[in-house]
């Protein structure tokens, strides 16, 4: 299936051609006007539905609606998009069980952080004394 | 192999396994035998519960229900000790729905492991966010651009290191590459798939103190193992500084710190004074993880009931062994000399 990259996530043609239609309309729209807008063959209704439904799933499209008649907004433009991805990724990497080799940062101990910063400071004064010699 | 051979040889694998983990001195200076170590006595503490439990409800079944009544077949019980001959009494049936809480339990914490390590793992719009940048090693790593500083290894299938803006940032370019070649090292010694098996293990069994023993020598040998990689490559003073550095980097509230201050004390004197004697001791307990890996193949064949003929063994061995094995095994002078 062809894939490409709409605000970097990998998706598939349709996913990223209703993304850039709801990018481009600047305004909520139903499924059966998105179905007549994408370019190409017509598509099924319920092929639509189901892709938005994907989308709504990976957090890039938001639904509106009573039940009976819903409409589709992006989540936000490219950047926001982005950054809330990397916001995910950066809490995903906090977990403590899901990253084991995980470079140890944010020390709350404070017997540990004195001697971190002793450690810190004669490695930089020894680095100054042999930089002037 | 006779039975008593067999049980000499598991008894024997597991009282090596808790003489290392209960002295984790003896590690020092061969952190990869260590680690392989660890990883094994966390495969039986897996492993063997379950399976002994099985073996007791086996054995009940072999009993004579009645006072006189001879037992049909006391064989089949003995060779595959897993499945009683005869209906299955109250007893038994209490035993093996203890064995099989006992492993469906590791098999959630496993699974909970792998869905949180995937969600790590960088894809979609962060990847695409994210800008190459070459390890002195040889491998990709990806720098991502927040504010938070960090640095792990992500993904699963394919992990790569990945290393934040905001921690470059506190760092000197040695520094940069002293962090990036210690993640870059957990990634080419097969670290991060036997700490995500290692994990779901420990947290399975931790209210059993051999797991949390294990758990704890697992998690410091496989950092001091990179720490030697990446020392091995930009030397121990850009390593020691960048550890020192990034400790001491501010995070957001709540998010987990990952130190056990002790493990990262140890961690900077062992580059501080780089542990001698290697060689004995590296050794000794090369001989202590070959009887424990027989001891796990003997149990692992009674498990998978391949019966404990020498074809069946070499299965078992191989499927046990490997992961286990591979940190210890994976030879560091693939890299290239530094700097370049």
């Amino acid at each position: 299936m062809e894939r490409r990259d709409v605000a970097g996530t990998r998706l598939g043609a349709l996913e990223s051609e209703l993304l850039e239609l709801l990018w481009a309309a600047g305004q909520p729209l139903g499924a059966t006007e998105l179905a007549r807008r994408l370019p190409g063959p017509p598509r099924a209704y319920n092929t639509v539905v189901t892709v938005l439904t994907r989308l709504v799933g990976k957090g890039l499209v938001e639904r509106d609606g009573d039940g009976r008649r819903f409409t589709y907004r992006p989540a936000g433009d490219r950047d926001e998009l982005t950054a809330r991805a990397i916001e995910k990724l950066l809490a995903a990497a906090s977990d403590r069980r899901a990253v084991l080799a995980r470079l140890v940062t944010g020390a709350q101990d404070p017997g540990l952080r004195a001697e971190l910063a002793a450690l810190l400071r004669d490695s930089d004064k020894g680095q100054g004394g042999e930089s002037q010699q | 192999m006779t039975g008593a051979l067999q049980l000499g040889v598991i008894v024997g694998g597991l009282a090596a396994a808790a003489v290392v983990i209960s002295r984790p001195a003896l590690t020092t200076a061969v952190p990869r035998l260590g680690g392989a170590l660890a990883a094994l006595t966390l495969a039986a503490i897996g492993l063997l519960p379950p399976l002994l439990l099985a073996c007791a409800a086996a054995a009940l079944g072999s009993r004579p229900a009645s006072p006189g009544a001879v037992h049909p077949d006391g064989r089949a019980v003995a060779g595959a000790c897993v499945v009683a001959a005869g209906p299955p009494g109250p007893a038994q049936l209490v035993l093996y729905g203890l064995a099989v809480a006992l492993a469906a339990g590791t098999g959630l914490a496993a699974a909970r492991a792998l869905a949180a390590g995937r969600r790590a793992g960088l894809a979609g719009r962060a990847l695409a966010a994210a800008a190459p940048r070459l390890v002195p090693g040889g491998m990709t790593a990806w720098v991502l651009p927040a504010s938070q500083p960090a640095a792990w290894c992500a993904g699963l299938r394919r992990p790569r290191p990945v290393v934040t803006t905001g921690l470059l940032d506190l760092l000197t370019p040695a520094e940069q590459d002293a962090v990036l070649c210690h993640e870059a090292a957990h990634i080419r010694l097969g670290h991060t798939r036997v700490l995500l098996a290692g994990a779901a293990i420990a947290r399975a069994y931790r209210w059993l103190p051999p797991a949390r023993l294990a758990w704890a020598l697992l998690r410091r040998d496989l950092e001091a193992a990179a720490d030697d990689e990446a020392a091995g490559i930009t030397g121990p003073g850009p390593l020691i500084s960048a550890l020192a550095r990034a400790a001491l980097a501010a995070v957001p509230p709540g998010t987990a710190a990952f130190a056990d201050p002790d493990d990262l004390r140890y961690r900077i004197r062992r580059l501080q004074q780089p542990p001698a004697g290697g060689g004995r001791r590296g050794l000794a307990l090369a001989a202590a993880g070959a009887l424990l890996t027989a001891s796990l193949s003997l149990a692992a064949c009674q498990a998978l009931r391949a019966g404990v003929t020498w074809p069946g063994l070499a299965g078992c061995l191989a499927l046990l062994g490997y992961p286990a094995w591979r940190p210890a095994w994976a030879h560091p002078r693939r890299l290239k000399a530094y700097p370049p």
